[in-house]
């Protein structure tokens, strides 16, 4: 037990040094995470378009043929 | 030229990223793990600073990102303008956001280890001086390039802007040898090479070698992120025209 | 080499014909000054030894004020492009512009200087090294202002945009400028003042020649493509 509270203490710059380290991955981990969640967005709307698109270019074709 | 040009092909570099971002990631990882488990456990005490030298794993990691990724800035804001390569805006596009939260992280690291050891959070000196520069520079740059209704004109003001900005890059490194300062000269990238500990140089590189991957893999999907964007107005467009 | 002084008088004329812009900025520096001792009171001693800094930032943000105006009316009018085209180079065209900006703004405030520096107190030592550094700083302020108002032409919210991307390349300015006044104010050998000055107005000058070289290059560039 003391050896992990002397660990956390680091020598009374405990404070100091975790900051940093917690305030280093909020940063890191932030941008990470608004990275991939705007890739997911894009790559949703992507693949919707594209079954819209796809979807459109049947229905084009079905009216051609149904007509005489 | 050729391999710069094999590149610029949208499909080929997606296509590339899929197989690269998995080692890079992967990479990031190994080297982030190992970094901390040393910075924290095998790295000893400072005999002058004690425990609160561990600060340093990451203070000076995010303070070479924040130069890096400016010298890259540069360096595709040049291949921008003359070169006219698509990939080049992208690039400086992705990487600013990066930069400043280096930047942000290496000012503000380097305050919390200030306090403890020079006691006091800021110090108006030439090294702390010109990094907050930098981190201006930065937002000068996000700002310039979204201020434009056309994309094409805020990638080009921003790359000007990048370059003339660049001035400060030497700033910032030679700070330390040209004034009297409190912050400590380079110890890592000398001339004459290292002059601080195996013990505590090693985890030190790794901790770089793992900032330096990470930004490479948040720049990876960055930019497929916004080739999926490019592609989506491109459908968009056509249907609206055939519409 | 016409085409030069062309665009020089022009706008020479343009600023007599329009004093308020002229003014404008002196009264800006003047009175922006004045609001220091009410704000940290009368200590004349107190006064002398801050008014280098005081000087220096008023007449920073009196120069940031005007930097809108050396090409936005140009390029809205359309004119811009025929001034371009009536010069040899736009290289050119940018330093007529920006001398034109200088002798509008930047002098009068070289001017005006004295005039605060004695309501603080300075000695009359400090006051000619003040002037000499700021005849080597404030060109440099409007070569470095020239590219901001180049780069943000055309762009929505201008305005707001130029004092970020300029203070911070003015920050060394500031700081040799400045610099020159205290070491010459606290030298204690009368034949001190000018050697104890010498290494900030050097790098002051160094400073003027890298931006003297650098504004008409990225100027261009950035006229170029706001012209496109």
């Amino acid at each position: 037990m003391d050896q992990i509270m002397n660990f956390f203490s680091m020598g009374n710059y405990g404070a100091y040094i975790w900051t940093a380290y917690i305030l280093t991955a909020v940063v890191m981990l932030s941008l990470l995470v608004t990275t991939l969640q705007r890739l997911h967005k894009n790559q949703a709307e992507l693949e919707e378009l594209q079954q819209l698109m796809e979807s459109a270019k049947q229905s084009n074709n079905k009216e051609e043929t149904a007509r005489p | 030229m050729s391999v710069f040009h094999r590149f610029a092909n949208p499909n080929r570099f997606l296509k590339l990223t899929n197989t690269v971002l998995p080692w890079v990631s992967g990479i990031t990882v190994v080297s982030l793990v190992a970094g901390l488990y040393m910075a924290f456990f095998t790295s000893p005490p400072d005999y002058q600073q004690g425990e609160s030298v561990r600060i340093m794993y990451i203070h000076v990691p995010s303070a070479w990102m924040a130069m890096f990724i400016y010298t890259s800035i540069a360096i595709a804001s040049v291949c921008s303008l003359i070169w006219r390569h698509p990939l080049a805006d992208l690039a400086a596009k992705a990487s600013a956001p990066i930069g400043a939260g280096f930047t942000f992280l290496a000012l503000a690291t380097g305050s919390l280890w200030g306090k403890p050891m020079w006691g006091a959070w800021w110090v108006w000196d030439a090294r702390l001086t010109s990094v907050l520069i930098l981190f201006f520079l930065y937002l000068g740059h996000m700002a310039l390039m979204n201020a434009f209704e056309e994309q094409e004109r805020g990638n080009r003001a921003a790359a000007i802007l990048a370059i003339v900005g660049f001035v400060n890059i030497p700033i910032i490194k030679f700070s330390v040898d040209w004034w009297n300062t409190l912050h400590q000269p380079a110890s890592v990238m000398r001339a004459d090479g290292p002059s601080i500990d195996p013990s505590m140089l090693w985890p030190l590189l790794i901790m770089g070698l793992a900032f330096k991957f990470f930004y490479l893999a948040v720049l990876l999907i960055k930019i497929k992120s916004e080739l999926i964007e490019a592609k989506l107005r491109k459908y968009r467009r056509a249907m609206v025209d055939s519409a | 080499m016409n085409g030069f002084l062309n665009i020089v008088s022009k706008d020479l004329r343009l600023a007599l014909r329009q004093r308020s812009d002229l003014t404008m900025a002196v009264l800006f520096f003047i009175l922006t000054a004045m609001l220091f001792p009410f704000g940290l009171g009368p200590e004349p001693n107190l006064l002398a030894r801050i008014a280098p800094g005081i000087i220096w930032v008023t007449a920073l943000l009196s120069v940031l004020l005007s930097l809108e105006r050396i090409f936005l009316a140009d390029y809205e009018d359309g004119s811009l492009e025929q001034l371009v085209l009536s010069c040899a180079s736009l290289e050119i065209a940018i330093l007529a512009k920006v001398l034109a900006h200088w002798l509008t703004t930047g002098l009068p405030l070289i001017m005006a200087a004295p005039l605060i520096a004695l309501l603080f107190n300075m000695d009359t030592e400090a006051i000619t090294i003040l002037l000499i550094a700021m005849l080597l700083g404030t060109p440099s302020l409007s070569l470095i202002g020239a590219i901001a108002g180049t780069l943000t032409l055309g762009a929505r919210r201008g305005g707001v945009l130029i004092p970020l991307l300029v203070l911070p390349l003015y920050i060394p300015t500031l700081i040799f400028g400045v610099g020159a006044i205290d070491a010459a104010m606290n030298s204690l050998e009368a034949g001190a003042v000018i050697a104890n000055a010498r290494p900030h107005l050097l790098l002051l000058g160094a400073i003027l020649l890298v931006s003297l070289l650098i504004t008409p290059l990225a100027g261009a560039a950035a006229l170029k493509q706001a012209l496109e």
